[in-house]
């Protein structure tokens, strides 16, 4: 169930449902389904090619894809709050991935420090649409770093932690680990280079929001009468900017808690004591890892800057820089990779097909069986009734009629009238006289 | 010498009957309330049985007296777990359905009378344990139900009657032909004789002695009896395909009809298979299992299919009731079917009819309660209940929604309410008994979810149907009648040992006669 509720098909509608609730319940709620299968881990891990069960690499490419894939629509979307819902689809792929090549420390452990920086950038959006009078569109803002200093530090900080920026982020830390079991995987190296590619998009597309919300001119400006009424945007009150500073601090200080020199989170999950021993970062090719996740983050971070922040974005309905290069290509991204039309032309279609198909065999064919039974018994009823008027009540009212017209004609004999009968008399004595007559001359 | 409960029970609404009748013939209030004072004597009367009955125990509370000795007729009466459980439904729903029906003011006496005539069927059908003597009973609540659909429905209510009537009545002759083929072969009427004949395995051949037909084999007689006593009990469960009779008699008859037809009546035909077919023809069930579980897997997915293509609440709900039963039908099939009796297969047939048991219960509660919130809302909305006739009502009527909101799920079968635990007894039970049939089914439980989740977008959410602007939320009154059936739903669902305690002995019998 839960493979499926992360699969990448499945994203899009998962993402406009964190997409359209509130700001922090989301991280939470969408790390349910990690938990759930780190909770069967057990179960997914045991049986046939220990360490790599079926099951298991399931896991690990469902996780690696789902990474790829919501990153790479994340990167043409515009609305604020569906960059970071897709960014958290993709993120729960990594942790799924992480899970299925490295066990439940290693998908725990993102899974811990995303719902922190994650809650950080989604509440940090909460505030910046607040600035913007429910503005959530980043084409039209721009420029609000020198109107919301603390969003735009405290956002920064999550977005390097989210981008997995080296060394002083928790972010950097939890998916180093993950790319590192990658790396040792047996079965394959693709997920490796899944979660390269996923990393390297995760820095560009967050780049670019950064660099559209908070850099560049105020594109708001020029278009929302809001700034007719002198409402300039202003930062969120200390409601909202403590914790907004209790989270960056989070999602800094985790780091400690997961390196490779001091593995506590590992050590508190395994139940095993928890040693410092630097030695371990020159261990089966940590380092390596860790450089080349660096330096696609750096990648990442320059690719969006060179693209977005470099020549700052001047108005609103400008087309985006990758737009310009690929319109094609960016709108299917822009769409969602069409996920949603999927949906509706095989599954929603398939439902209402098969709901008429059921109330047509309802209204049609078991109704109109008992229909024609009824009509039978009707048509039945009838020819019965006909057989009773037409034959034998024809026949006997006939038979009766008969009877009727003779008995009429001897009731009319006996009038009991005098006269009447002396006429027979009179006219049966002439026949006879006359019949004797005729025998006799013969 | 003990007190006749059972015949007390079963004679008290008849007399209730009467008595409304005699009384309420000026005022149609006094005769509603009457009744209502009536049925909830009914209930604390069960209530009373069930604190009385030794859940460890099987048939109770028996009385047996010689009827009609000559074919085997008597005057015997008994519950177990199964007829205890049916005794507290009847009784929770008719109290129910009495006070969701106080826009009746025509006939209001002869409408509360048949009501409680009703009500004496059920219990009469609940508790007799001769055929002779059960099918009265059986035949006797149809009536009631005739006159009520046809006095106070819709405006198709005649046509609705009628089919209603003649449908379930042909049900009942092949019933009554397969008995008389029983009778004339073994000479017994007795449920509970039978049973003992058929374990023993001298019914068939009983049967097949008598009534050897045109060189029928003993299997084709065996099939035969059976298809006449299986087609009394799918009309009136029903089992798709014999079904059509129910969505235009549930939308025609007036709510309060709808609510003892859905809660009460539909359980008369699951209680039939249960105490009559399952024991009895047990042989003829497992050589029939796979068209059987073919039939409750149809019920199961196409009644939810079809309630999904249905744009009136009373019909949506009516369809989402054949789903809900088909999930008993569901259980009895795969735990009936399955040969052998080792105890693994035993605990498994055991959790699926546990499933069945509460199924029948929280079904009857749940579709009452819906029932009763559709007629609340039509007293607001001059009749209109069309899905798409409101809007937005949440924001107006915010009690009603959140009510009926738990209602709907419960129906859904959201853990924590009663709808799960069923549901989720029954597919625990059948998995391992009909892998095929368990997967096949569980797709009703995602339309259902759909169909019900349709009713709570439509109705409850999105901007608000300006024609409903002003209207009321549940009086006091209201609040106060529903909240037992609402609390009712948080217990079972929280903890339905208060009913599997009950009817434990009886399952697991049950579960151990399956398939020797």
């Amino acid at each position: 169930m839960e493979m499926i509720s992360a699969s990448p098909t499945a994203a899009s509608p998962a993402a406009t449902a964190i997409e359209n609730s509130t700001k922090i319940t989301p991280v939470k709620a969408s790390g349910c389904g990690v938990f759930l299968v780190a909770r069967v881990f057990p179960l997914m891990s045991t049986g046939s090619g220990a360490g790599a069960t079926t099951a298991l690499q399931v896991v690990t490419w469902v996780g690696g894809i789902t990474a790829v894939f919501a990153a790479s629509i994340a990167v043409a979307q515009s609305d604020i709050k569906r960059i970071l819902a897709y960014s958290t689809v993709s993120q729960l792929g990594y942790m799924m991935m992480g899970l299925g090549v490295g066990g439940v420390s290693v998908g725990m452990f993102h899974l811990i420090t995303h719902a922190f920086f994650k809650a950080l950038l989604f509440l940090g959006a909460g505030s910046v649409i607040h600035a913007c009078h429910e503005e959530q569109d980043i084409r039209r803002m721009g420029g609000l770093g020198k109107y919301l200093p603390i969003t735009f530090a405290t956002y920064a900080i999550g977005m390097l932690a989210l981008c997995g920026f080296p060394l002083f982020f928790s972010g950097f830390w939890s998916k180093d680990e993950i790319l590192h079991s990658a790396h040792l995987w047996q079965v394959s190296q693709v997920p490796f280079y899944l979660g390269i590619v996923g990393a390297l998009l995760t820095a560009f597309y967050m780049t670019r929001q950064v660099c559209y919300v908070f850099l560049g001119p105020e594109r708001l400006g020029k278009k929302h009468d809001a700034y007719a009424h002198g409402a300039a945007p202003h930062e969120s009150p200390a409601t909202m900017a403590v914790p907004l500073m209790l989270l960056a601090a989070c999602a800094v200080l985790l780091s400690l808690i997961g390196t490779p020199a001091w593995p506590w989170f590992h050590a508190f999950l395994t139940g095993e004591p928890a040693t410092v021993d630097f030695a371990r970062f020159t261990e089966g090719g940590i380092v390596p890892v860790m450089v080349t996740s660096s330096l696609i983050v750096f990648l990442g971070l320059g690719l969006g800057w060179w693209l977005y922040g470099r020549k700052p974005v001047e108005d609103a309905t400008a087309p985006d820089a990758l737009e310009r290069m690929q319109p094609a290509v960016f709108r299917v991204f822009q769409n969602r990779l069409y996920v949603d039309e999927l949906y509706a032309a095989t599954v929603i279609r398939f439902q209402a097909w098969a709901a008429r198909v059921c109330d047509f065999l309802d209204r049609w064919v078991w109704n109109g069986a008992v229909q024609v039974v009824s009509y039978m018994v009707l048509g039945l009823s009838w020819l019965s009734r006909l057989t009773d008027t037409g034959v034998v009540n024809f026949g006997f009212d006939k038979g009766c009629g008969g009877v009727t017209l003779g008995s009429r004609v001897v009731a009319r004999l006996q009038s009991g009238q005098a006269q009447s009968y002396l006429r027979i008399l009179g006219i049966a004595f002439t026949i006879l006289v006359l019949l004797l007559i005729w025998s006799s001359r013969g | 010498m003990t007190m006749p409960l059972l015949s007390i029970l079963t004679a008290l609404p008849i007399f209730g009957a009467l008595i409304v009748f005699a009384a309420g013939r000026r005022d149609a209030q006094l005769a509603r309330r009457l009744a209502l004072v009536l049925s909830l004597v009914s209930l604390a009367l069960v209530l009373y049985l069930w604190h009385a009955f030794d859940p460890a125990g099987l048939l109770q509370f028996q009385e047996r007296h010689a009827w009609i000795p000559s074919f085997g007729a008597e005057y015997r009466l008994g519950i177990d777990g199964l007829g205890l459980l049916m005794l507290l439904l009847s009784a929770i729903v008719v109290p129910m359905s009495i006070a969701a029906s106080a826009q009746i003011t025509e006939r209001a006496h002869l409408y509360f009378a048949l009501v409680l005539l009703l009500q004496a069927g059920l219990f009469g059908t609940f508790t007799a344990l001769n055929f002779f003597h059960w099918f009265i009973f059986w035949e006797l609540s149809l009536i009631p139900a005739f006159f009520l659909i046809k006095l106070w429905g819709g405006p198709k209510r005649s046509a609705a009657a009628t089919q209603f009537f003649v449908y379930t009545m042909v049900g009942s002759v092949a019933l009554l032909l397969a008995f008389l083929a029983i009778s004339l072969s073994t000479g017994k009427l007795d449920f509970l004789e039978l049973a003992d004949l058929a374990r023993a395995g001298q019914l068939l051949p009983a049967m097949a002695g008598k009534l050897a037909l045109h060189a029928m084999t003993a299997r084709q007689i065996g099939l035969l009896i059976f298809a006449g006593a299986f087609l009394g009990f799918a009309v009136k469960v029903p089992l798709i395909p014999f079904h059509t009779w129910l969505p235009t008699a549930y939308e025609e008859a007036p709510t309060g009809t709808t609510m003892l037809l859905t809660g009460a009546m539909s359980k008369m035909g699951v209680y039939g298979f249960l105490r009559i077919l399952m024991p009895i023809f047990a042989e003829e069930m497992r050589w029939m299992r796979t068209p059987l579980l073919w039939l409750a897997i149809a019920t199961v997915v196409m009644g939810a299919s079809a309630a999904f293509a249905q744009r009136d609440l009373k019909r949506i709900l009516a369809y989402s009731s054949i789903n809900h039963l088909g999930y008993c039908m569901l259980g009895i099939f795969a735990a009936a079917g399955f040969a052998g009796n080792d105890p693994a297969a035993v605990m498994e047939k055991a959790a699926a009819l546990d499933g069945v048991f509460l199924q029948m219960l929280n079904h009857g509660l749940t579709a009452a309660t819906l029932f009763w919130f559709v007629a609340m809302l039509e007293k607001r909305s001059d009749g209109l209940r069309g899905l798409n006739d409101f809007g937005g009502l949440r924001q107006i009527v915010p009690v009603m929604c959140g009510l009926m909101g738990i209602a709907l799920f419960s129906s859904l079968g959201l853990p924590g309410l009663n709808g799960f635990v069923g549901e989720f007894l029954i597919f625990k039970g059948v998995f391992p008994l009909a892998p095929w049939a368990a997967a096949i089914a569980v797709l009703g439980l995602l339309v259902t979810a759909i169909v019900i989740l349709t009713i709570l977008q439509r109705v409850f959410s999105g901007p608000l149907n300006p024609k409903w602007s002003a209207m009321a939320d549940l009086t006091v009154g209201e609040r106060i009648a529903v909240a037992p059936a609402i609390a009712l739903m948080f217990v079972l669902g929280i903890y339905p040992q208060l009913i599997l305690g009950a009817i434990n002995g009886t399952v697991v019998q049950m579960a151990k006669y399956l398939g020797q």
